[in-house]
């Protein structure tokens, strides 16, 4: 176990060190209270913005991860080559020196083959995490970086779309300032995620100043049970409601923001018969109607105030209307009736959701914000996990969006907002400086995102190099084909010319996080190496030939724990803030810091240069800040570089180490950035057009049937495979939500929190409505088996309640561990991911989403 | 009141100023020619193309230059992971001369007589 550090177990030594929490994505800044070399607590730092001095349940029992006995201390090699659910690897301990010479010649040979042969995986838990494999991957020459169950399941839709429409990683109320939230299957400010912490101080201040919030959800659980209204609906359907609300407000109510839609958005540009832009012959640019010159011109030599919405006009030899008009007409067809008809929630509650929503934006106010005058929408509609992780992924996410862009609540005060999209810098260095900018058709570019390739302009559909085939279906960020049933026959059919032989894994407990276990053994099987860094055995490191004891956050030193800013630092008016995390105690027996063992590795590999020049360009380093040839850096020495090279020379590490973090205000051009910066947002997604036919082109004569109506410019209600399901007896709807208890598989280690779990009425059972379940003779507490069509089974306790609606059937977090090497963790919970499958049929074929709503029946288990 | 979206801010030039501090500029060669040092990295990397590729290029020139020298150099498929569908740099492949990002293709390079050009393709996709 880890033990009291003998070389901090001095007298004096009494520290509260200034740090970050790695319980969850979060990365709170903590200050963690050192005794005699040992960590008595963990507090929040209340000098951060990140966190605000607050830790949830999980920040404060980091400490019991840390010390947990379980923990991997030695190098370990598998004896047993055979590999398989249930084999015993057989593991042997072996040296530092071994397990790195093994895995640098299993590299150097399948690099000199075909570097794109390695898979470079990480958990999305630590953060800390992604720059460095993510520049190792990069130096290696791999294009396969996946980031495990935690980025499938979470932000194919939502990341996606929030980038594209408001150039950040996620959206949030502006809680400082909006009035009326909607939340669809989100839970920002009330349970786990991005800027945790923040968001719950600022959401509990937001609602006792007034914000009404409604919380559409199939379950009321952490946001729905704060709710001013609960909106129970049909799991999945989350489109048919936003659709129907979008609908009464244009074409029952009429209140709309044409200003914002003229100005900032796509809304105005001619549409042909071809459903694509009509273009200026000469300089290509969209053209839209002139009112003025009643001609049809380049949408960039026209005044906003002059650019028709609606009608219908004739230019370049065709009719065509304007964008907005095409939403217009294909709303109708959404009536509140059609829509109670899908989502089950009342046809006069959708009509009087959406003209709440449009009259409390307030379309046409303006506010003053620190002495500058800005338009006020004070209205937000926010989605997240629940919503977008169906088959209709993208649609899903959209159609809640396209209530922002309606009423122009979009980037400004009150309304919804991207996560930090536009920054000036540090004062004194300009650094990090980024703003969204415009591509030739006016629509915005992101200024700063996670991965290298931006969520909009899509790049250009292809043959695949990539085994996640993301190269062709270029809407997808993460994709299930790593370890889906069917990878071999998909990259047979696309003609990918190499496969997978080498894994090397962070963290990542993918045998529970992705899909059913016995689909994702057989991926990993095929490896022929595998190279887990971990700190406990988990289900996915039985896999494993190598395992590498990893160190804890407590032990652990990065330079950029909350940076992007469009990832997890809040949003709204405040301070930047970018705060370090560093070791608060030493490695313990032979664990090595994963940041130090990847230089190692890049050292025997042969691969620094590459290395450095990967960290260059990830970091954006400039001279004379940036790694120099093949020069062998520590982690410490380029993180020393990266916070010099943003903060000045007097800035580097050690004066980190001893500040802990560094802020400053932001200033409201940069919060509500959105009237300042010329850029259109797409409420009309022509790209889609041209990206559908050459995907299909290049699947249709595989054999490969990709749907059109994917690929539409507008949103629409798109079934998941559950909502097809007839067979008899199979009549819930089952889905998975994030427990706030638990961060994926990997805190049901955690005794506290396997303890607060334990309290909690939901954590570790499944929730049915009380009324259905009672007809169906079953009792809380009820031991019952969960099947799917497929017949995939679980088992769980009933816990009949009031708060999830009668068709849906909720299972909390990534539980049921069945492995040793997590003793608290093994047998709690239910595990639903067991339920779900893993192939081309359960994807949307749009953005790769996996569909994670299961039809289920429920049998009570014979005892 | 009710005032346009668009017309609630105007004039402001908050975005257009630049930065406190500039990364020094170079000043452009006299001598009409520039050697230029590519250096690709990671899978750009390829163990037949020795690194760094030298090309001869003119004064004021852009990362077409380069791009279009190594073509001649190491034929199109070594493109092929750099540029897109239409000829332009794909947003995942960063260059870099003398140390300073370059972002587009037609951009003149300010170098002295030597430049140094670093190419990267970095990771695509990233979720969570
Ligand atoms: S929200 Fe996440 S990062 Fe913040 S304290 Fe909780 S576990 Fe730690």
């Amino acid at each position: 176990m880890n033990t009291a550090a003998p070389e901090f177990a001095v007298a004096a030594d009494d520290a509260w060190v200034p740090s970050s929490c790695s319980l969850c994505y979060g990365s709170c800044s903590i200050l963690a209270h050192r005794v005699d070399g040992v960590v008595v607590k963990i507090e929040g730092n209340p000098e951060s913005v990140v966190g605000k001095g607050k830790l949830c349940g999980k920040g404060v029992s980091g400490i019991m991860t840390h010390y947990d006995p379980n923990r991997l201390t030695k190098p370990l090699r598998r004896t047993n080559p055979k590999k398989g659910l249930g084999e015993d690897p057989g593991w042997k301990e072996i040296s530092w020196d071994e397990a790195l010479s093994e895995l640098a010649e299993v590299l150097k040979k399948v690099r000199q083959d075909d570097p794109r042969k390695l898979v470079v995986q990480r958990t999305t838990t630590v953060t800390a995490g992604r720059t460095p494999f993510q520049t190792f991957a990069a130096a290696f020459g791999t294009p396969n970086f996946s980031v495990s169950g935690g980025g499938q399941h979470c932000g194919n839709g939502a990341h996606l779309i929030s980038g594209i429409m408001h150039a950040s990683w996620s959206v949030v109320p502006d809680f400082a300032y909006c009035n009326y939230a909607m939340y669809f299957g989100a839970s920002k400010g009330h349970a786990a995620g991005h800027a945790s912490c923040s968001n719950m101080g600022l959401a509990a201040d937001a609602r006792a100043r007034g914000m009404k919030m409604v919380v559409v959800d199939p379950m009321a659980n952490f946001a729905g049970a704060k709710a001013t209204e609960w909106v129970p609906l049909r799991v999945g359907t989350d489109a048919a409601l936003a659709m129907s609300m979008a609908n009464v407000m244009v074409n029952e109510l009429g209140m709309v923001d044409r200003p914002y839609l003229q100005a900032r958005t796509n809304s105005p540009y001619l549409i042909g018969p071809d459903k694509r832009y009509v273009r200026d012959p000469e300089s290509k640019k969209p053209l839209v109607w002139d009112t003025a010159a009643n001609a049809a011109r380049p949408f960039s030599e026209v005044a906003a105030a002059d650019m028709a919405l609606e009608g219908e006009f004739f230019a370049n030899g065709v009719k065509c209307q304007p964008a907005f008009m095409k939403l217009k007409e294909h709303l109708l067809k959404f009536t509140p009736e059609w829509g109670e008809s899908v989502s089950t929630v009342p046809a006069k509650n959708i009509r009087r959701l959406a003209c709440e929503f449009a009259t409390e934006a307030r379309i046409g106010s303006t506010i003053m914000v620190d002495g500058v005058t800005l338009p006020y929408r004070p209205v937000a509609a926010v989605a997240f996990r629940g919503n977008q992780g169906h088959m209709n992924s993208t649609y899903n996410f959209f159609a809640v969006d396209l209530l922002n862009q309606l009423v122009g609540a979009a980037d400004v005060v009150g309304s919804c907002l991207g996560f930090n999209p536009a920054s000036k810098g540090f004062p004194e260095t300009g650094r990090p400086r980024y703003v969204p900018t415009a591509d030739e058709d006016g629509l915005m570019v992101t200024g700063m995102w996670m991965g290298y390739h931006y969520p909009y302009p899509a790049a250009e559909p292809r043959m695949p190099k990539n085994l996640g085939l993301q190269d062709l279906f270029v809407m997808g960020m993460t994709s299930p084909f790593l370890n889906s049933i069917d990878q071999e026959e998909l990259w047979q059919k696309f003609e990918v010319p190499y496969r997978p032989e080498v894994l090397i894994n962070f963290g990542a407990n993918l045998m529970m996080s992705i899909g059913t276990s016995e689909v994702v053994a057989k991926s990993l099987e095929r490896y022929k190496f595998i190279a887990s860094f971990d700190l406990f055995l988990t289900e996915t490191s039985q896999f494993a030939d190598i395992v590498l004891p990893d160190a804890s956050y407590l032990q652990s030193t990065d330079s950029r724990s909350n940076f992007p800013f469009i990832f997890s630092l809040p949003g709204g008016m405040g301070e930047w803030c970018w705060p370090i995390r560093q070791e608060v105690v030493p490695l313990d027996g032979e664990q090595r810091r994963f940041s130090e063992v990847l230089l190692d590795l890049a050292d025997r590999v042969g691969m620094r240069a590459d290395l450095n020049a990967a960290y260059n360009a990830s970091m954006n380093l400039q001279t004379p800040y940036r790694l120099e040839g093949d020069n062998a850096y520590t982690f410490p020495e380029i993180c020393d570089l990266e916070l010099k090279n943003n903060f000045g020379p007097e800035r580097g590490l050690e004066w980190f180490k001893e500040h802990g973090l560094i802020k400053w205000k932001k200033q409201p051009e940069e919060v509500y950035w959105r009237p300042f910066v010329d850029v259109r947002v797409p409420v009309y997604w022509e790209f889609m057009v041209s990206m559908w036919e050459k995907i299909n082109a290049i699947c249709e004569p595989r054999g490969v049937k990709i749907p059109q109506e994917y690929y539409d410019p507008l949103p629409d209600f798109l079934p998941c495979r559950s909502h097809l399901c007839q067979k008899s007896g199979f009549d819930f709807y089952a889905f998975y939500y994030r427990d706030t208890i638990h961060t994926n598989s990997f805190t049901m280690e955690n005794p506290w929190l396997d303890e607060a779990a334990e309290l909690d009425p939901f954590s570790y059972y499944v929730a049915i409505h009380a009324e259905v379940g009672k007809k169906k003779g079953l009792h809380d507490g009820q031991l019952v088996w969960v099947e799917s069509e497929a017949g995939r089974k679980v088992k769980g306790r009933i816990r009949l309640t009031q708060a999830v609606h009668p068709e849906g059937l909720g299972i909390a977090a990534c539980a049921g561990h069945w492995g040793k090497g997590m003793p608290v963790a093994r047998g709690k919970g239910v595990f639903f991911n067991e339920l779900l499958e893993l192939d081309f049929d359960h994807v949307s074929p749009n953005n790769l989403n996996l569909d994670l709503c299961v039809k289920v029946r429920v049998t009570p288990v014979e005892v | 009141m009710e005032v346009r979206w668009d017309a609630a801010v105007s004039g402001s030039r908050f975005w257009s100023e630049q930065p406190p501090v500039e990364p020094p500029m170079i000043a452009a060669s006299n001598h009409g020619w520039i050697d230029v040092r590519v250096w690709p990295f990671g899978i750009l990397a390829d163990s037949r193309i020795e690194r760094p590729i030298m090309l001869e290029l003119g004064d004021g020139f852009t990362l077409r230059d380069v791009i279009n020298g190594l073509e001649a150099r190491c034929g199109a498929e070594f493109l092929d992971g750099m540029l897109d569908g239409k000829g332009e740099l794909i947003s995942h492949c960063r260059v870099f001369v003398d140390g300073r990002m370059i972002e587009r293709l037609e951009q003149p390079v300010p170098s002295g007589p030597q430049a140094d050009v670093e190419i990267i393709l970095l990771v695509a996709t990233e979720g969570g």
